[in-house]
């Protein structure tokens, strides 16, 4: 009944306890490794603040890597309120294998696009959400984990913008006015020489 | 013809407002009523107003009046689409409506005129000779 921590993990204490623990250690280290290494990404964060109506659209880029020595297949998702407002490009895309995680060369890296569409018409004033880089099975069969890597995506959307209108809406309104001057011109000349 | 002519000129006017107040005070827009926005009140109001003077006029030439009727929905529908969706093009298409519509009109109003007038010269006489004998005009024998 006294027996110390190190006597009950010793072969003679309780040979059974222990090799349950090699045999977690052994499994937790098959999950883990890749998990950690496999995927790289940047930034981490995307926050980003607009006036309503102001930009219809922009777009923020995100860097994803492989540091394996395996290809992988990256497959992008997104969640949360601000999923509406996001599309991603490429949404799925292969990694090739990489130099290893002990080297010092370059991974072989992908960009992917996130563009934000925001209508004016919009009922909050904050959007979150994530987006997620999981990795999935190659065509080859490698251990396919359930790795997920996520970017918090964050949006403030600011007082309403003046309308800020293209050249050919302008060029529009000038023809217009031009229209409304020369029909009244008309018509009084006409009336004049009548 | 004028009724409908001076229609399309105010209707033209208040498209004119709008896209300023559009430009200018974008988010008046933004209030709303019985759960629409303003943009679309607003772009009903003024294209009623055509509406009223395409049916008062319904009884003299036919195609602007028609006309009139028929663009009444789209135009109202370009200009609420074009605020809520921040898309330009459909504000394009709420403007060339009342520029077409107009350029018809004023074209239309000018020939109207030019018929008018063309009807004065025949009442002038000829100064070409005649053949006049006493049994009366254009008989010879």
């Amino acid at each position: 009944m006294s027996q110390t921590l190190l006597e009950k993990l010793s072969p003679q204490g309780n040979p059974r306890l222990l090799s349950k623990i090699i045999i977690f250690m052994v499994l937790l280290g098959i999950c883990l490794v890749p998990t950690v290494k496999a995927i790289g990404l940047g930034p981490t964060q995307l926050g980003v603040t607009v006036e309503k109506g102001a930009e219809t659209s922009f777009t923020r880029n995100i860097l994803v890597w492989n540091s394996l020595e395996t290809p992988l297949h990256v497959k992008a998702t997104v969640s949360g309120s601000i999923a509406p407002f996001i599309k991603l490009e490429p949404e799925e895309f292969d990694l090739a294998a990489g130099p290893g995680m002990s080297s010092e060369k370059p991974s072989p890296s992908q960009y992917v696009v996130v563009t934000f569409s925001i209508p004016r018409e919009v009922a909050e004033s904050k959007y979150t959400g994530t987006i997620t880089f999981s990795e999935a099975p190659t065509q080859g069969g490698t251990l396919a984990t359930a790795i997920a890597l996520d970017v918090g995506v964050k949006l403030n959307i600011g007082t309403m913008a003046k309308a800020k209108f293209p050249v050919y809406v302008t060029a529009l309104i000038v023809i217009l006015t031009i229209m409304l001057i020369s029909s009244v011109v008309v018509v009084i000349m006409r009336r004049y020489y009548e | 013809m004028s009724k409908i002519f001076y229609g399309i000129w105010v209707y033209s006017i208040l498209c004119l407002i709008l896209v300023f107040l559009y430009g200018y005070y974008t988010e008046m827009f933004e209030s709303k009523i019985l759960n629409y926005n303003l943009s679309l009140w607003s772009a009903l109001i003024v294209n009623v107003i055509l509406v009223i003077f395409s049916i008062i006029s319904i009884r003299g030439p036919k195609l602007l009046p028609i006309l009139g009727i028929i663009v009444t929905p789209i135009s109202t529908y370009l200009f609420y689409a074009s605020w809520t969706q921040m898309n330009y093009m459909y504000l394009t298409g709420f403007i060339i409506i009342p520029v077409i519509m107009l350029s018809i009109a004023t074209i239309m109003k000018f020939y109207e005129k030019e018929s008018r007038r063309e009807v004065i010269p025949q009442r002038t006489i000829s100064t070409e000779p005649q053949n006049v004998t006493r049994e009366g005009i254009g008989t010879n024998y």
